[in-house]
């Protein structure tokens, strides 16, 4: 508060003015410290108005000395009644601002809850009301200091407990409560950018209040009577009001304090909770968010000027009437639907949701996750929000019948999964963080093991050991933080495959398998759109329509399967259908057509798969509007790659495709070969790597156009001299060396390297902006002796190859005396 | 850089160098400053691996502490011939935007070298590396040659074709 101290001097009056009274609002009669701050800005007031006497009416200045000196009794404890002093104040601080009231300067005798949000309003407020079914009894309860015959005090309520002072004259008490439902007057909104961390951290944790407070709507819903699930619903939004108090966020501020009036009334156990009245906090929540994201926005940029907020006097004044008895909540009819039905009938019944789109949640029921509710299922898809799961909750209760047990469970269920799993909220640059520490830490310990001094004694070395277990454990678990289950990913498909079938006018039924697979976050954020492609190609290309099925001998209705799992250190995700597959020949002539393919040219069947990534690549004969233009695979192929991962094709033609998709587990941390080459190291992530020999002389050729060249049991594999591509050393003889056969983009490569060092687990480092068009590497690693490793990509190597194979190609041309006027560069390998 | 004080022609450009603390080192016979307040670190010359096909001034990558940090070799970047590293050589690590580290035959000492002490840059006719030079300080009856750190390190790309 002490950085307040400074800038009160600077603000003007009207600012004060607006402090004040919010801060008024935040406040009750034991908050010293907003009892403080509010003393000192009535001083700030009192000098403004001593300074500028033209700017600051006399009368406000004295007002404010006043109030001053009732603060200072107030907090020195001289108050007789704490509570009715402090609601004399706040009054006086309103009539101050200029908002309406009745109270003067000298603030005497005002009702304790002339339109204020104090907390002794909801004491003043606490009568027993009619004990009726609904709300829709609109019998006003009686008000604070209720002397006037205009309102009926319902019959054989017990004396209140009156925190309000008796009021001077009826007159003042018709004031009072005409008062209470007075308009709100919302005012322009400023946020201090320099708070800008501040207000962040308000919208991050005002979202997580929100999703409590929607998942305990629900089970206030199945239990109305629960004083206990009441409470949850009550903690949230007091917490947002003192929250949005403290930051003025004067609208959230007095929009969470009607909501939290109204719920301690529920909870206390003077107002019954209707359905009407949990319509009515649904309503207040749509508003709450609404004015969240304004703020959110602003965090985004933030700014000196006015902050747009959503209207909310409204809202407001209504919640205001409802509390003060004025206003009924409105009574809610039973939406439609039939008690005791299934809850997705009643979503139907109520229009909440398509029929096309229950059925996807049923078939992931029946698919995938016969253990979860469909109710829980849509919550998932995002297809339902959770006030509709309330209202067939609520339908299938019919008002008045007692709860089945699958009622309840649905409904706890479903809040559950409005709620989230119990979790914490952790920015993922933190968790990147550590996994780059913990990197770090295994290396550090690697270098401490292999230390001589360890070695040498045998009880050093048990503890040591000890050590790099537990280190080896928590960088297990470092890395298990980013993980996920690809599960939902997959649950996604369902509908695109439903969709995708229906356009295209195919049967086609999608199954799921492995979702309990988890893969690193950044993965499945980037793994999304590839898996949407390559189902919506399966779907669109791969399957027959139905009469074509038939004819085949198949069943009418097409079969797509995703699988994922893990295998040796990667992530594997396969897409099989059982449709038409492809056929090799075919895909070579289009090729040819294209120009990707030269005439003649020797492609393996992988190769002619790998075509379809190509750009410009479609064999469909129409071009569809869902997956036509080939723009598609190509993009798939550079994603996986760009993720460090491999997809490699296996089809029958007439039988169907597989598309396998390699990845590896976390992109931090790659698992890779350590070689050497030229002096230096460098390392060649596994997942690309076929095998790895010593080439005896007879496998070796020399082709023309295509240099050397390995024959592995009939397949030519071109070898690239890595050392020299790269300026390392000179030309190695393979068969004194170790080639490493690797893929690129379905083609094999043999990497001539010196020796091969070991397989290991490295953190990768990337080489900054200034190394960008670097071709061939793809980042950097630290080595267990600290010194730097290249992580190797292999397209840019075949790339460079082919770059310096089309000069030295040229140059033979130029030099002998060939037909060819013009040697064209090598294309594949 | 033989261009003395005393050769300046009247086309030299004004000083872009500006009184302070400068870290001087030597290379190839010559003093050089950097502005203190752009040198992280000062490490003996260690392990640097090398980056294949990239300009011949970037020496390689080496790891400090964790973070892998591009090496130029001023010697190379300033047209001087190569030398063997030897005890003296040293890295000082620059923030440049960027961490980069620089190699150079040794490093001498923190210098305080006031504004008035700095005379403009010389216009030498066809030496692009004129352009590095903020300034020629002068202290105790030495010339160092203050460098603008981030134009001899940025301007030309790292990666060569």
């Amino acid at each position: 508060m002490g950085k307040r101290k400074e800038s009160t001097q600077r603000l003007e009056a009207s600012d004060i003015l607006q402090r004040l009274s919010t801060t008024a609002a935040a406040a009750d009669a034991e908050d010293l410290s907003r009892l403080a701050q509010l003393h000192e800005w009535c001083e700030a007031l009192v000098q403004a108005g001593a300074a500028r006497p033209e700017a600051v009416p006399a009368e406000m200045t004295d007002a404010a000395r006043a109030i001053g000196r009732r603060l200072e009794a107030l907090i020195l404890g001289e108050a007789a009644d704490a509570a009715s002093a402090f609601s004399e104040i706040v009054a006086s601080i309103r009539a101050l601002a200029g908002e309406t009231g009745p109270a003067g300067p000298a603030g005497g005798g005002v009702p304790a809850d002339a339109g204020v949000a104090s907390d002794t309003r909801s004491a003043a407020a606490e009568e027993p009301q009619k004990a009726t079914g609904s709300m829709a009894a609109a019998e006003p309860a009686a008000s604070p200091g209720d002397m006037t015959a205009e309102l009926s005090a319902p019959s054989g309520s017990d004396p209140v407990e009156q925190a309000a002072p008796q009021p001077a004259s009826p007159e003042e008490a018709e004031k009072a409560l005409a008062e209470a439902v007075a308009g709100y007057e919302s005012v322009p909104l400023h946020l201090n950018p320099a708070e800008t961390d501040f207000v962040k951290g308000f919208v991050e944790e005002a979202g997580e209040h929100i999703e409590s407070i929607e998942s305990a709507l629900l089970e206030v819903e199945q239990n109305p009577e629960d004083r206990a699930k009441i409470d949850d619903l009550f903690r949230p939004f007091h917490t947002i009001k003192g929250m949005a108090g403290f930051l003025n966020l004067r609208d959230i501020n007095c929009l969470t304090h009607e909501a939290e009036t109204l719920l301690d009334q529920g909870r206390k156990g003077v107002r019954p909770i209707t359905p009407g009245l949990i319509d009515l906090i649904f309503s207040v929540v749509d508003i709450l968010k609404v004015q969240i994201a304004a703020v959110g926005e602003w965090v985004a940029r933030p700014h000196d000027g006015v902050v747009p907020q959503p209207p909310v006097a409204g809202m407001i004044t209504r919640l205001r009437g409802v509390v003060a008895g004025r206003t009924p909540a409105p009574p809610a009819p039973t939406p439609p639907g039939t008690p005791g039905g299934r809850l997705g009938e009643n979503l139907l019944a109520q229009g909440a949701v398509a029929p096309e789109v229950l059925e996807v949640a049923l078939e992931t029921q029946r698919a995938a996750r016969p253990q979860q509710r469909v109710g829980e299922i849509l919550l998932d898809m995002e297809a339902v929000s959770p006030r509709q799961v309330a209202h067939a909750l609520r339908a299938q209760r019919g008002v008045e019948e007692p709860l089945g047990a699958a009622a309840a469970s649905q409904a706890s269920q479903a809040a559950r999964a409005a709620a989230g799993d119990q979790s914490v909220r952790i920015d993922t640059a933190k968790l990147d963080a550590l996994v780059d520490i913990v990197g770090e830490l295994v290396i550090a310990q690697t270098l401490v093991n292999m230390s001589g001094t360890v070695t040498a004694s045998e009880r050093l070395l048990k503890d040591v050991s000890q050590v790099t277990k537990i280190v080896r454990d928590v960088q297990e678990l470092a890395m298990s933080m980013r993980m996920l289950p690809i599960g939902p990913t997959f649950q996604k498909m369902a509908r695109l495959v439903r969709d995708v079938s229906r356009k295209a006018g195919k049967l086609v039924n999608l199954t799921i398998s492995g979702e309990d697979t988890e893969v690193d976050k950044n993965v499945i954020q980037m793994i999304g759109d590839p898996l949407i492609h390559m189902v919506r190609n399966a779907v669109d290309h791969g399957i027959e329509p139905p009469d074509v099925r038939r004819a085949a001998g198949k069943p009418e209705a097409g079969h797509v399967h995703l699988d994922a799992g893990h295998q040796g250190g990667n992530i594997v995700i396969r897409i099989s259908d059982d449709g038409k597959g492809m056929d090799p020949a075919a895909l070579i002539r289009k090729g040819i057509e294209k120009g990707l393919v030269k005439p003649g040219q020797e492609l393996s069947d992988q190769e002619a798969f790998g075509l379809i990534f190509a750009p410009g690549f479609s064999t469909a004969a129409v071009v569809t509007d869902i997956s036509g233009r080939g723009v598609g695979m190509d993009v798939v192929r550079r994603n996986i790659e760009s993720l460090r991962g491999r997809v490699d094709i296996a089809s029958e033609p007439g039988r169907g495709s597989t598309f396998t998709i390699r990845l590896p587990l976390t992109l931090a941390i790659i698992d890779g070969m350590v070689i050497r080459l030229g002096g230096e190291r460098l390392i060649i992530p596994t997942i690309v790597i076929d095998q790895s020999l010593r080439p005896r002389p007879e496998q070796i050729t020399v082709v023309q156009q295509r240099g050397e060249v390995l024959n592995i049991r009939g397949r030519l594999i071109p070898l690239v001299q890595l050392g020299r591509l790269f300026g390392l050393c000179g030309r190695l003889d393979p068969c004194r060396a170790m080639v490493v056969i690797a893929h690129c983009e379905g083609r094999l490569i043999g990497l001539v390297v010196e020796e091969l060092i070991g397989q290991q687990q490295v953190v990768i480092k990337t080489l900054g902006e200034r190394f960008q068009g670097l071709k061939g590497i793809s980042g950097a690693a630290i080595l267990g002796d600290g010194r730097v490793g290249l992580i190797l990509e292999v397209g840019g190597v075949e790339e460079l190859h082919n770059r310096r194979r089309g000069w030295a190609d040229e140059e033979a041309g130029h030099a002998a005396r060939r037909r060819e006027s013009r040697p064209e560069p090598a294309l594949a390998c | 850089m033989s261009g003395l004080p005393g050769q300046t022609s009247g086309a030299a450009v004004a000083a872009g160098a500006v009184g302070g603390k400068y870290l001087t080192f030597a290379l190839g016979g010559e003093e050089y400053g950097i502005d203190i307040l752009k040198v992280r670190e000062i490490l003996q010359v260690l392990d640097i691996s090398r980056v294949p096909q990239t300009a011949p001034f970037m020496k390689g990558v080496f790891n400090l502490r964790g973070k892998v940090i591009p090496v130029v070799d001023l010697r190379v970047r300033f047209g001087m011939p190569e030398r063997p590293h030897d005890d003296q050589t040293c890295i000082i690590v620059v923030d440049v935007g960027t961490l980069m580290g620089v190699i150079v035959d040794t490093v001498r000492q923190v210098q305080d070298i006031p504004a008035s002490a700095i005379d403009p840059r010389p216009s030498i006719d066809g030496r692009e590396d004129a352009g590095w030079i903020l300034g020629m300080g002068k202290a105790d009856r030495r010339v160092i040659i203050l460098l603008d750190i981030d134009g001899v390190l940025n301007a030309e790309p790292l990666v060569a074709d």
